[in-house]
């Protein structure tokens, strides 16, 4: 048993949370309309048939509102916020029942329960050392209730409190763009093509562990077209509004609240142009945490790229509206908080996968290690053995991508932020 | 002039039309929760059927009032 759970990623099981609403708005109306037959007060004429209608009403009605009733639960079941939500908090309940020592790391705000959003903030707030960047974590839990209040949580409140986050710590996130610059530092050695989504994983690993910022873009061909796979790493630095390191935690927040003024964005796609990648070329990203959000962004369309498939791993993507016609394999934790940060869950789509496990947390452990990258590596191993309709087709999607080609170059590229 | 039955049975095949409706549409939401979904909005359709075709065939009384 690989412990792995997915959903997604299958066309025999999609739902859509519009698509249930109607559903369900259409039973409300034909109850509505059916509670109407008895205003007419026509029980003067035709009272037989008024009356054969008013005995059996009270049954149909009943039975309109169980179907209303199983729709909004399918609906909670698979698409809302809340849903996550309460798995988020289900396992925080049942951790701290298992590990009492975790009451002691985690933070008052999610000890009182609080929505999934602000146990990702009190994650930020872990990872964090600098002073401003915990004002940043507090300031956010604090004015996340009034964000909320009276509305239901999705993927824009998320985004919502990451812009009040980035405001908080001076970052501008509307309007500005974090100039960036790339360097080729010459090719890693000639290497075959994944063949395996934990081989993927391996690269991003490599790429995440390397000296300097640096992402890996690699080139197929068969002679005729081109497919690009890069390979991107998570958040490197902790700092905020200093060095030259593009993906830091000012950009982890900008690329929630707006990835094209993220100073990773703005150099993968430097990297990317400097690799030769068109706009019609195939390009295949990969990348972990803040990474992987670099990846979803490209992927609903940021940058012009002509994104054809995505591997994340660990990162908070459900807020982003992905094509439909983009493999997106989403591989994630149940008890990493990082990917709740998107404060929604994943759709449940035909072209895409959400799959992961629960990583096993030990006393003295941080709350964080089941967002460690050897654990996502390990994770994506377990993947390529899942038997999961969805797992299995995204994976063969994902991997047939370059089956075939050519490999014809690795570039490496090291990043900087040239704004400070 | 419609009698009120007549209205009533119309009515109703109204309210069947509008509950079809109500079935998932496959491309947006498929899977064994929409199918058992769907099969319940089919059967509601049915009886709502049933329930029409009985009031079809019940006696005509008007009550003249006034």
């Amino acid at each position: 048993m690989s412990g792995l759970v997915s959903y997604g990623g299958d066309p025999a099981i999609v739902a859509s949370i519009e698509e249930i609403e109607r559903s369900r708005s259409t039973l409300e109306l034909v109850q509505q309309r059916l509670l109407k037959e008895f205003e007419l007060l026509d029980f003067l004429v035709d009272p037989i048939a008024r009356a054969a209608l008013a005995l059996h009403a009270p049954v149909l009605l009943a039975r309109l509102e169980k179907l209303k009733w199983a729709a909004g639960v399918a609906s909670d079941s698979y698409l809302s916020a809340e849903a996550r939500i309460t798995k988020q908090l289900d396992w925080v309940t049942s951790a701290v029942a298992k590990h009492p020592w975790l009451l002691n790391v985690l933070p008052k705000q999610v000890r009182a329960a609080l929505p999934a959003v602000l146990l990702g903030g009190s994650a930020v707030a872990t990872l964090v050392d600098g002073k401003a960047a915990r004002v940043m974590a507090r300031e956010t839990l604090n004015m996340w209730p009034a964000l909320v209040a009276g509305q239901k949580s999705s993927g824009q409140d998320s985004v919502a409190a990451a812009n009040m986050a980035a405001t908080l710590i001076g970052v501008t996130t509307r309007g500005g763009r974090t100039a960036a610059e790339v360097e080729t530092v010459g090719a890693l050695g000639m290497r075959a093509a994944p063949t395996s989504i934990g081989a993927i994983a391996e690269r991003v690993a490599a790429t995440h562990v390397a000296e300097k910022p640096t992402v890996v873009i690699e080139r197929y061909t068969d002679g005729k077209r081109s497919v690009f796979v890069a390979y991107l790493p998570g958040m490197r630095s902790l700092e905020i509004g200093a060095g030259s390191e593009p993906f830091d935690l000012v950009a982890s927040v900008q690329q929630l609240a707006d990835p094209e003024a993220a100073g990773s964005q703005a150099a993968v796609e430097e990297a990317l142009r400097a690799a030769g990648v068109k706009p019609t070329d195939e390009l295949v990203v990969a990348g972990y945490s803040q990474g992987g959000m670099v990846a979803g962004a490209l992927a609903s369309g940021v940058g012009g790229f002509n994104v054809s498939a995505i591997v994340t791993l660990g990162a908070p993507i459900a807020q982003l509206d992905l094509p439909s016609e983009t493999a997106v394999m989403a591989i994630e934790h149940s008890n990493d908080v990082i990917p709740a940060l998107s404060g929604a869950i994943n759709p449940l789509t035909e072209n895409w996968v959400t799959v992961g496990r629960e990583i096993d947390l030990h006393l003295a452990e941080s709350a964080l290690t089941a967002h460690e990258l050897q654990a996502y590596v390990e994770t994506s191993k377990l993947v390529d053995q899942d038997e999961a309709a969805g797992v299995a087709r995204i994976r063969e999607t994902v991997l047939k991508k370059f089956e075939g080609l050519r490999l014809v170059e690795t570039q490496t590229f090291e990043l900087k932020r040239i704004d400070g | 002039m419609l009698s009120c039955m007549q209205y009533m049975v119309e009515s109703l095949d109204e309210l069947n039309a509008l509950l079809s409706g109500a079935k998932p549409d496959v491309g947006r939401w498929s899977g064994p929760a929409a199918l058992s979904f769907g099969r319940e909005v089919e059967q509601l359709s049915h009886d709502l059927l049933g329930l029409r075709n009985q009031l079809a065939t019940l006696p005509h009384i008007a009550v003249v009032v006034g």
